[in-house]
């Protein structure tokens, strides 16, 4: 990082708090936006009609079709979708954040410890095991692989009792790459057409899948493990300078390790399993959000949260509508959007000193 | 402990690692107020000693007593807010700037939220304090080897202890800037233990030494009744002539070119632990080999 070297406090950095209203302000009108943007062509109006309608502040005549149709598209399809993207995105911020602290890796993902590659596996083998390849049986197949994933990786990742970090992550790519190897394997063994879906759904990511119950489950673990990360940003704040200095600062290093693994990979196996594994954002948003905010949690955290969910937002957004009726899966806008600002990550990291 | 006012008092402190005793033993004593240096060799325990005397590891058996109270049954917490261990610091990932650094120090005083306005102030004074009050909008990246030591000292100080415990912290730096950090250290009045490989400096601005050998205190005392030609010999196998400064009152060694006699090179036998847990004699001299003449003694 070059920019801001010479010149004390440049107006956009720290301790101007200025992000938080802007990035709030910004959340609210894109998902505005995408709720009234969609394959049918509902009017803005229609959607507040619809809004007002469903918290009760206006009557909707029962006989005028038009509206319950609106409502229909509005209410269960779109404004789940929306609210999916914004918790998915904001659980991919906070995970992504708190990997790259733990690891003290700016390359890490929430995806490093090959949860997704468990999810994957999981949904599949529901399919091929003839349990329906509904979206819910889908979605617990997925959260079943990736716990099954989470639990042999920190497992093989300790030794004594004791979470070894680079140990862990050895196992997570290990254990992804066999996942993903049984994945090929499986797919090829059955060769049923609605597995090859599953997988692909699952590799690229999707949004589609987005419904109440979905929302609800990611919603919650969401809260759980930002509440958690909120309560712990100083020591988080603590590890940038390795664990021995923080252990000098009085954290508990190893409670705080296994805690934040812990939290946030059972909220990533909930993300991967409504949504697949949506690549970049929780790599790529950390980085350009700590450009603005500082490397301080405190502001870091709900930031990256903020601006991801905004991101990924605009990514499902233009996912369903640039090619409508056709849909994108989502990671491919994500990759399309990321990898250039992953060159450029990479170009400004190897500036460094 | 005997020796009063100790802020740091260590006793039969025995520390494995695997099965090789690092710290085999070891008892001392850190004056309240004082500078004291830690010398020994490289692999003679002392980075361990700091870290065991710090808290952040806990030795098999043995005592340490931070201001009469147990450091291993001090809160986390409340131990970070007792005493500030700077170490061999390994370099952060994420751009970040100097003030920030410095306010990781206020990290056991805080309960989440905001700094408050104590917390900024304490910030602004440490960096004052090291000379860097117009540096806290720097970013890490662009700072020297000397300018980091530096940063982590205010850090260090922010955490406003009763004892610091300073790792090398002269490494990196050109002499100038290793007498500042010393002068700084000794003026400062607060409890320093620092560990470092260069014995003149810590002969020039030490009130008390500790000196560690294979995991034993060998000698502790004012550096000029106890770094004398023998032990020198004994500890580091150098020969070397040790003075007094006229104007200075202290040591000055001057570090010969040939090797020690034989019987003087250090000993290669294995010490018996009992024998080792009798440690030093407080008056700073190891006991001196009957055959040999001993350095004046002065003072």
């Amino acid at each position: 990082m070059t920019a801001g070297t010479a010149s004390p406090s440049t107006w956009w950095v720290r301790g101007h708090g200025w992000w938080g209203p802007v990035l709030g302000l910004l959340l609210v009108a894109s998902a505005g936006f995408a709720l009234a943007h969609g394959q049918a062509g509902i009017e803005p109006s229609g959607v507040v009609s619809v809004l007002a309608s469903k918290v009760g502040l206006v009557d909707v005549a029962p006989h005028d079709r038009q509206a319950l149709v609106d409502q229909a598209i509005i209410w269960d399809v779109r404004l789940p979708r929306v609210l999916l993207s914004v918790l998915v995105g904001a659980g991919l911020g906070v995970v992504g954040v708190v990997m790259q602290t733990l690891t003290r890796n700016q390359l890490a993902d929430p995806y490093l410890l090959g949860i997704s590659s468990g999810a994957s596996l999981g949904a599949v083998l529901v399919v091929v095991a003839g349990l329906g390849a509904g979206q819910a049986s889908l979605a617990s197949g997925a959260f079943v692989g990736a716990c099954v994933v989470l639990v042999m990786v920190l497992v093989l990742g300790s030794s004594h009792g004791q979470l070894r970090p680079s140990r862990t992550i050895l196992a997570g790519v290990a254990i992804g790459q066999l996942c993903s190897a049984l994945l090929a394997l499986v797919i090829i063994w059955v060769s049923r057409p609605e597995a090859t879906q599953g997988i692909q759904f699952w590799l690229a990511g999707s949004l589609a899948g987005g419904t109440w119950p979905a929302v609800a489950a990611t919603a919650a673990a969401l809260a759980l493990t930002l509440a958690w990360c909120l309560a712990s940003t100083r020591a988080l704040d603590a590890l940038a300078f390795g664990e021995t200095s923080a252990a000098a600062l009085g954290v508990h290093v190893r409670s705080l390790r296994w805690s934040m693994l812990v939290t946030t990979a059972l909220l990533t196996a909930v993300l991967v399993s409504v949504s697949g594994s949506i690549g970049f954002v929780g790599l790529i948003l950390p980085h350009a959000v700590r450009f603005f905010t500082g490397p301080g949690h405190r502001r870091l955290l709900p930031a990256a949260a903020l601006a991801a969910a905004v991101f990924l937002l605009w990514a499902d957004t233009a996912a369903r509508t640039l090619f409508a009726p056709r849909e994108l899966p989502v990671g491919v806008v994500t990759a399309l959007v990321g990898v250039p600002a992953f060159v450029l990550l990479l170009y400004r990291t190897d500036e460094a000193p | 402990m005997s020796l009063d006012p100790a802020a740091l008092a260590f006793e039969r402190v025995v520390r494995f690692e695997g099965r090789h005793a690092v710290l085999d033993g070891v008892r001392g004593v850190v004056p309240a107020g004082a500078v004291t240096g830690l010398l020994g060799p490289n692999g003679s325990g002392k980075s361990t000693l700091l870290r065991v005397l710090g808290g952040l590891v806990r030795p098999q058996s043995g005592v340490v007593a931070l201001d009469g109270q147990d450091v291993y049954r001090l809160p986390p917490r409340s131990l970070a807010r007792l005493r500030a261990l700077m170490e061999q610091q390994s370099r952060p990932e994420v751009a970040i700037r100097v003030r920030d650094v410095v306010m990781l120090g206020r990290v056991p005083h805080q309960r989440g939220g905001a700094p408050s306005v104590r917390d900024r102030a304490v910030v602004e004074s440490a960096l004052r304090q090291v000379g860097l009050d117009r540096w806290g909008d720097r970013w890490w990246s662009t700072l020297s080897g000397g300018e980091r030591q530096r940063v982590h000292l205010a850090r260090a100080f922010a955490q406003e202890p009763a004892l610091l415990l300073l790792d090398e912290p002269t490494n990196h730096l050109d002499v100038g800037q290793q007498v500042q950090l010393m002068r700084f250290l000794s003026t400062s009045g607060v409890t320093t233990l620092v560990a470092t490989h260069d014995i003149q400096l810590a002969a020039l601005f030490c009130d008390h030494v500790l000196v560690l050998s294979r995991g034993e205190v060998v000698a502790s005392g004012p550096p000029r009744h106890t770094l004398d030609e023998e032990l020198l010999r004994r500890v580091f196998g150098v020969s070397c002539l040790v003075h007094q400064h006229p104007t200075t009152g202290r040591p000055v060694l001057t570090v010969l070119p040939w090797g020690p006699p034989d019987d003087a090179r250090p000993v290669a036998g294995r010490r018996s632990a009992s024998e080792g847990a009798a440690g030093p004699t407080m008056s700073g001299r190891a006991p001196a080999r009957p055959n040999q003449r001993t350095a004046e003694r002065t003072g």
